[in-house]
């Protein structure tokens, strides 16, 4: 249960950055995923914590000791690679106990940290067994078996997952899930994977070109993602984002935006559940997003109970089934929209349907800057 | 024979008439690659088996200039260890072969260490290291004998340098020539071992090392329990070409000091072939390329067993 704090971090090869001030504050026992896409700098930040990359500028903070020159053994992590790096030279056995070993733990207390931590991991019957004769999810477990029985302050995972195949990626991330609510150990993940992110995290460091672009718990980042990057990297399909304005609408404020619907061409407004929020956007151009599920088949019963909830007929271009819903694209605004529909409440590409959009879930984005309202 | 398969082939290849009826074209199908493949497979049939058998013969025979068939049984076998000059082949064989392999395996394995830590030029260097390797013996052994020479060499360039007391003169000594021929013989191949070392250290992941600094190994530890056992296998390989380029070793030791001064530095090869064309000794020349064989085989054999063995099993 260890506190991590990263302040003000950064790398630079040359006049390349590629961090460029990353600041972090991690309590004991949180699971931090940093997500982004290749190239964004977080397996460069995960290895700057392992002591693997040296750091250009700022600190690296475990438990209130600056680690910047502490040599990656001696800061007490344990970190499972992408590749699993298994020594394939030597058995499960041995490439588990290898880091008690060079640590000097005496061999009957590691013949008992191998014993629990291959019952925990299930892998008691493969100790004798090289990597090579090993299958991906059992590497996987090994690997993470090599972390787990030296019982580290922080845990990083670079990309565990993305060796394995659709299936095993589902079985492993719950497993993973379970350990942390185990061990409750500090953990720093990294991920491209929007919905590992989603599952796993306690925390989400959404990053992009070397910077984090929001920290949030999964939920905040999924509802109230901080600019449009945010909201279109997280979730699938990721967030519609109509462009729209900001109009007086009698008692509030709504947003404005234009949609094609029974053979014709109109404006449609939707008031802001939050006009407050957006006072000074008045009369001006904004990015109005929501996510897929705030926009549905009208239902009259849900729309009775829910207060933001808001109809309006749309033209339906393109149908998706995907079996729960049925995800039905729109233009909004000149730009393509998802809904989520109910598969029994479908209708033909080409018609018009009566579209609700709840809009205690709506976001808006000041289109400049792309930064939330 | 040879000129009619492909004769044969080139019918079959194009459909020609005058391979007569359907009957003759289907037997020819099924069998032209086996047709193709005859002549050289009769080559080295004839040229590696059948003269190794032959020379096995005759190194049981009592041959002198001329080859005669008139079988003597083991006694060359016997008797060739009475000439001091088999013994002293034997024991430089022994002691080069030892000196040589160690010498160029740690030299190479060192070269290749110190390539690996992502130095700059490290394609130039690579290169100058390797390029030993593609020169051949007798050049090698050309420019060695004239850098040992004290006349014309390394003592002379130093005397003339003012270093007058300076005193390297192995070459013309009979206890010290045969490590000049050690001395050239690691020039040329460390830069081999070197590369085969190098490319097996980039073959190992990077993240393996990685894991072990962060399980608490030291580099010493690193290299000796995960990337040495890791890629044993070149290792062996290089060992094994290590040790037949050793017993075989000839036009080295030919153009670098000639088996001399004296026979000091003769070896099994130099001995061979001084029987056959000097001596008049048919027999204990094929009886030494014999021994030979058999030592190479002997090592070889259980290399590629366990090679092909492994191949199957992967």
């Amino acid at each position: 249960m260890a506190h991590l704090e990263v302040r003000n971090v950064r790398k630079s090869f040359g006049d390349t950055h590629v961090l460029k001030g990353i600041s972090l504050d991690l309590a004991g026992g949180e699971f931090l995923v940093l997500l982004g896409p290749s190239g964004c700098g977080k397996s460069t930040l995960l290895n700057m914590i392992a002591g693997l990359d040296s750091i250009t500028d700022g600190e690296i903070v475990i438990d209130g000791r600056v680690v910047n020159a502490v040599h990656p053994k001696n800061r007490d992590i344990a970190m499972v690679f992408q590749s699993y790096a298994l020594y394939p030279n030597m058995t499960v056995k041995k490439n588990i106990a290898f880091g008690l070993e060079m640590r000097g733990v005496p061999a009957d207390e590691r013949a008992r940290l191998i014993a629990k931590t291959s019952a925990l991991l299930q892998i008691d019957h493969l100790l004798d067994r090289k990597p090579a004769q090993l299958s991906g999810g059992q590497r996987q477990r090994v690997a993470m078996g090599r972390a787990l029985v030296r019982d580290p302050k922080i845990f990083l995972f670079d990309e565990p997952l993305s060796n394995l195949d659709a299936k095993l990626r589902v079985d492993m991330r719950t497993e993973i899930k379970k350990l942390h609510g185990r061990l409750g150990t500090t953990i720093v993940y990294v991920t491209h994977d929007q919905i590992e992110a989603m599952t796993l995290a306690t925390q989400i460091a959404v990053m992009r070109g070397g910077v984090i672009e929001q920290l949030a718990p999964p939920q905040d980042v999924y509802e109230t993602p901080a600019n449009m990057y945010v909201g279109g990297f997280v979730g699938s399909p990721p967030m519609n984002f109509v462009p729209a304005t900001v109009v007086d609408q009698g008692n509030g404020l709504g947003v404005r935006f234009r949609c094609a619907a029974n053979g014709g061409d109109g404006d449609v407004v939707l008031p802001l559940a939050d006009p407050a929020a957006a006072a000074q956007w008045k009369d001006r151009e904004v990015v109005f997003g929501l996510r897929p599920e705030a926009l549905t088949d009208y239902n009259e019963a849900e729309a009775s109970i829910r207060e933001h909830a808001h109809a309006f007929d749309c033209r339906v271009d393109v149908l998706e089934p995907t079996g729960a819903d049925t995800l039905t694209y729109v233009e909004l605004g000149g730009s393509t929209a998802i809904a989520r529909v109910n598969p029994r409440r479908t209708t033909r590409p080409g018609d018009t349907m009566r579209l609700m959009a709840d809009m205690s879930h709506a976001s808006l984005f000041d289109p400049s800057t792309e930064r939330r309202i | 024979m040879p000129a009619d398969a492909v004769a044969s082939a080139r019918a079959a290849d194009t459909g020609d008439a005058g391979a007569g009826d359907a009957g003759a074209r289907g037997w020819l199908q099924r069998h032209l690659s086996k047709l193709v493949v005859a002549p050289s497979f009769a080559a080295a049939l004839i040229f590696f088996y059948g003269f190794i058998l032959w020379t096995v013969i005759i190194s049981l025979t009592g041959s002198r200039m001329l080859p005669s068939y008139e079988i003597v049984g083991f006694e060359n076998y016997v008797n060739i260890w009475r000439l001091s000059r088999w013994e002293t082949a034997v024991e430089n064989l022994f002691l080069f072969g030892v000196l040589f392999m160690g010498l160029s395996m740690a030299l190479g394995c060192l070269l290749a260490v110190l390539l690996d830590q992502r130095i700059r030029a490290e394609g130039a260097l690579r290169t100058i290291y390797l390029y030993p390797m593609a020169i051949s013996y007798i050049v090698t052994g050309t420019a060695w004998k004239w850098l040992l020479d004290p006349g014309i060499g390394l003592e002379k360039a130093m005397h003339d340098l003012g270093w007058t007391g300076f005193a390297f003169n192995w070459i013309n000594d009979p206890d010290m020539a045969i490590y000049t021929i050690v001395l050239a013989a690691v020039w040329q191949a460390s830069g081999f071992v070197m590369a085969m070392v190098l490319a097996a250290l980039r073959g190992v992941d990077d993240e393996i090392i990685k894991a072990a600094w962060l399980d608490g190994a030291s580099l010493a530890n690193i290299y000796r329990r995960i990337i040495i056992p890791t890629i044993r296998p070149v290792f062996l390989s290089a060992f094994v070409i290590l040790m037949h380029l050793a017993i075989k070793t000839f036009d080295l030791v030919m153009a670098l000091t000639a088996a001399g001064p004296g026979t000091a530095t003769s070896v099994p090869a130099t001995f061979m072939y001084d029987m056959a064309f000097q001596r008049d000794r048919l027999d204990f020349a094929a009886t030494s390329a014999v021994m030979m064989l058999a030592t190479v085989a002997a090592i070889i054999v259980p290399y590629l067993y366990s090679e092909i063995r492994s191949g199957k099993r992967g």
